[in-house]
């Protein structure tokens, strides 16, 4: 009894000072974006995310050193990072806004059907485990509804109940493909950002296959598939064609 | 005649005034390189009439001859004013007698009671020609000639001032020519495109003076004939190409026989000649990389200065900031300084003003800047530093200078007063300008910092979270079914077997009905209705009477009409057993009679 009080005295206090030295890393780089430092800032919480996990409040701001440092291409990828994890983040879209109007490729996106759009900020609206959760609590009422009128002694009553159970039964299937089209999103890392100046987009993957077109630093493109050093991407207008892996980051 | 002396007199005034004008001047001129043992002359001149020149001691030169006195007077009448300069040389013959740097000191003289100095001068004293034995001048020339015009006794070179420098560093490439012969003119055919450089040419005089220089040995007549400023634009090794000059000598023609003349008339040709000077590398250094960030390009030496034209201003007066820069450099490059006016002062393009000076140890002078601004508003303010940042060649790091925050106190302009008096208290109203635009700041709240997880929904057990719902649900309705069946009473059950029961005796009776055995057809009949009432009344058949029955059934609240229709079958089965005439039809409404009061019954009696 004594020792597990002592080792969850130990265990807390490990985490108090896990806890500390975090904050203490975090201060020293607010500290540094404050003195204008925006290269040393980015590095500091670049550490703190290797070191300690992540928030999306901190890619936001790892995003923001990096744009004021000048490096468009990676502010964009930790704003992106940013809204992967909290896709409602509105500083972080307002600066990922502004840090677009700074990339070089003007890529024209085909604008998603406007029902497509809708149901897609209605996923973003919640979390993952959220609809999970609704979802679940639709369905035991479904199954309540679906007892009741095979057991009910109320005509009108299990009429409604009939009905209900069938509304609620769709309605289960819909927040459950909710949360797993989320959790696609948040998992599926199959965006990228590209880090270099400019790459040149082959038709193959191999140095000798035909220039198709160029891409500049901080333009987003979907990742399709990959071959050993050559990743095959999709850009927003709808061409395709191979780039190296290591002129990419994934968001 | 009196008219005539007047106007004499007023001329002569005139001449007295227009030379009253002219400062004295005594200077001193000799070339300043000489060779030993070869003569030259120094010259003194004065624009006046001078008495008793004196000079020093000739220290390490000869005189040869001199002072000799020339005298020269001009007059000039322009646009009716008469001017008259008299010029008054000395002229004295010297040789050195010593090879080295020599001075000769001031000359004094003295003009109209007062003594003046005359500059002093250097002459540098060339050794003689290696190979010549003190010749005269002429017949150098012409042993010269004879020589024949190889590229020894004619040649450029290109100097280069320095070899390594910095980007925007300065250098000065002269192409010089040096000759043993007599050359006429000299014009540059190709010059190098000085690629990688801007280039800034330097005027030269038009007249151009040989001087000596001693080189490999030989005095060389040497005259500049191009002088060109670069500035590296770009880091590495840069080239300059060889450029390629037309020189015009003069050779004396040399026949074989020689007339009379020939003593007295030197006879000359003129011979073109290329003379390619050589070409040279520089290496450029890059600027260090931290460069500030307002900082384009400027190298050199720089100073600056502001001032602001009052600190205490009206509304709608305008103020001007002044920022002079000053300094040498590559002066062109430099940029107006971005100030950033408060917002609410109408700020007008700057007025620049350059004053730039190119010389052989590069561009120089001042660049002033007007900023002209009107405050439209009253309040303090504060005018921000403007910036310039350049590269500082001798301390080989980047500076950047500043002008001073000013503090410009407005007070409020009578026109501002006037338009609010005339529209009674109103106020033109202005939009939310949106100055600039930038990025909103970080977070630096305390952060929840987690390692990314995968969310539960997905994962194998998140199923269970279905599953479960389900498999409760499967069980409920399978015990809930059970329990139906259990709790479903007796009398439920019996009143179910009765009315199968009522319908088998009554199956049975249609059976004899058809056999026409009337009694047992009765009989029958009478059993079935009382059998079933006794299941469904739960009553036992024997202690059954009609009494009892009808208070029974009214007590369960059925119909008395459908009572009575029971009592009338079991009536007229009891008679039907003992009369005799009863027929086939009869027998048959009975039996319909009797089944449909049996439904009825059992429907009444199930909805209750």
């Amino acid at each position: 009894m004594k020792s597990k009080i002592i080792l969850s005295a130990i265990l807390l206090f490990f985490s108090f000072t896990c806890l500390t030295a975090q904050n203490e890393e975090l201060t020293k780089a607010h500290n540094l974006y404050k003195k204008a430092d925006y290269q040393g800032a980015a590095q500091v919480y670049e550490d703190i995310v290797t070191r300690y996990g992540v928030a999306p409040e901190l890619y936001y701001n790892i995003g923001n050193a990096y744009y004021k440092a000048g490096e468009v291409g990676r502010s964009i990828l930790n704003y992106e990072r940013a809204l992967r994890l909290s896709p409602n983040y509105e500083d972080a879209k307002v600066n990922l806004e502004l840090a677009q109007t700074k990339i070089v490729d003007n890529i024209v996106q085909i604008p998603p059907f406007f029902i497509q759009r809708w149901i897609d900020s209605l996923i973003k609206l919640l979390d993952v485990d959220l609809w999970y959760t609704i979802s679940v609590v639709v369905f035991v009422f479904t199954m309540l509804c679906f007892l009741y009128f095979i057991f009910g002694n109320n005509l009108i009553i299990r009429r409604f109940a009939f009905y209900g159970a069938f509304i609620l039964l769709i309605l289960t299937f819909v927040t459950g493909a909710f949360g797993l089209i989320r959790r696609n999103e948040l998992q599926n890392h199959n965006q990228a950002i590209i880090m270099t100046g400019t790459v040149v987009i082959k038709s193959s993957p191999d140095k000798s296959g035909t220039d198709l077109f160029q891409l500049h630093e901080g333009t987003k493109v979907n990742i399709k598939s990959k071959l050993d050093e050559w990743t095959e991407i999709v850009v927003g207008n709808g061409n395709i064609g191979w780039l190296e892996s290591k002129t990419i980051e994934k968001i | 005649m009196k008219i005539k002396i007047v106007l004499l007199n007023v001329f002569l005034l005139l001449t007295v005034l227009a030379r009253a004008d002219e400062p004295v001047r005594f200077t001193a001129s000799a070339p300043s390189t000489v060779i030993l043992d070869r003569p030259f002359q120094l010259v003194y001149t004065v624009n006046a009439t001078g008495k008793d020149m004196r000079t020093s001691d000739f220290n390490n030169f000869e005189v040869l001859a001199g002072p000799f006195e020339s005298r020269s007077s001009s007059y000039q009448i322009v646009n009716g004013k008469t001017s008259s300069s008299v010029s008054v040389s000395y002229t004295y013959t010297l040789q050195a007698t010593k090879t080295g740097t020599f001075t000769i000191p001031s000359a004094s003289i003295v003009v109209d009671g007062k003594k003046y100095n005359s500059n002093g001068l250097s002459i540098k004293v060339l050794p003689a020609d290696d190979n010549a034995t003190s010749k005269s001048g002429k017949e150098e020339s012409r042993s010269a000639a004879g020589q024949g015009i190889s590229g020894e006794n004619v040649f450029i070179k290109a100097q280069v001032s320095k070899t390594s420098v910095y980007e925007q560093e300065p250098l000065l490439v002269t192409y010089k020519l040096y000759t043993l012969l007599d050359v006429v003119q000299c014009t540059n055919r190709k010059m190098p495109d000085f690629k990688g450089f801007m280039k800034n040419e330097i005027e030269l005089s038009q007249n151009k003076q040989f001087s000596y220089e001693n080189f490999n040995g030989k005095n060389y007549g040497t005259v500049v004939l191009y002088q060109v400023l670069l500035y590296p634009q770009q880091a590495g090794e840069l080239k300059i190409d060889k450029a390629v000059f037309d020189a015009v000598i003069r050779v004396e023609n040399r026949q074989q026989v020689r007339s009379i003349f020939d003593d007295f008339f030197d006879s000359y040709t003129n011979v073109q000649k290329a003379i390619t000077a050589n070409g040279a590398v520089v290496s450029v250094k890059p600027l260090p990389g931290n460069k500030p960030a307002n900082f384009n390009g400027t190298v050199g030496n720089l100073s600056l200065t502001s001032s602001l034209s009052t600190e205490n201003v009206k509304a709608n007066d305008a103020v001007t900031l002044k920022v002079v820069i000053s300094g040498s450099g590559n002066m062109k490059m430099i940029q107006n300084p971005d100030i950033k006016f408060p917002d609410g002062f109408e700020v007008y393009d700057p007025k620049v003003n350059n004053n730039f000076k190119t010389s052989t140890n590069g561009i120089s002078g001042t660049k002033i800047i007007e900023y002209m601004f009107i405050p439209r508003h009253g309040g303090d303010f504060q005018i921000p530093s403007a910036e310039i940042s350049y590269f500082d060649i001798k301390d080989r790091a980047y500076k950047t200078l500043r002008t001073p925050v000013y503090n410009l106190k407005v007070a409020k302009g009578t026109g501002e007063n006037a338009t609010s008096v005339v529209s009674s208290g109103y106020v033109a109203k202005e939009d939310l300008k949106k100055l600039g635009n930038d990025i909103r700041f970080i977070v630096t709240d305390k952060l929840e910092l987690q390692k990314e997880v995968d969310p539960f929904f997905g994962s194998p057990l998140s199923w269970l979270g279905y599953l479960i719902p389900l498999i409760i649900s499967i069980v409920l309705f399978l015990v809930f079914r059970k329990n139906v069946v259990e709790s479903s009473n007796l009398d439920f059950v019996r009143n179910k077997k009765a009315n199968k029961a009522a319908q088998k005796r009554l199956k049975l009776a249609a059976k004899l009905l058809n056999e026409g055995k009337k009694d047992l057809f009765y009989e029958e009949v009478m059993k079935a209705v009382w059998n079933y009432l006794s299941d469904k009344l739960t009553i036992p058949v024997a202690s059954l009477t009609k009494e009892n029955v009808s208070t029974e059934l009214e007590s369960r609240s059925v119909e008395k009409e459908m009572i009575a229709a029971f009592i009338d079958i079991l009536n007229t089965c009891e008679y039907a057993r003992f009369a005799p005439n009863s027929g086939q039809q009869e027998m048959g409404n009975l039996y319909e009679m009797s089944i449909d009061t049996i439904s009825k019954l059992e429907n009444t009696m199930r909805k209750v």
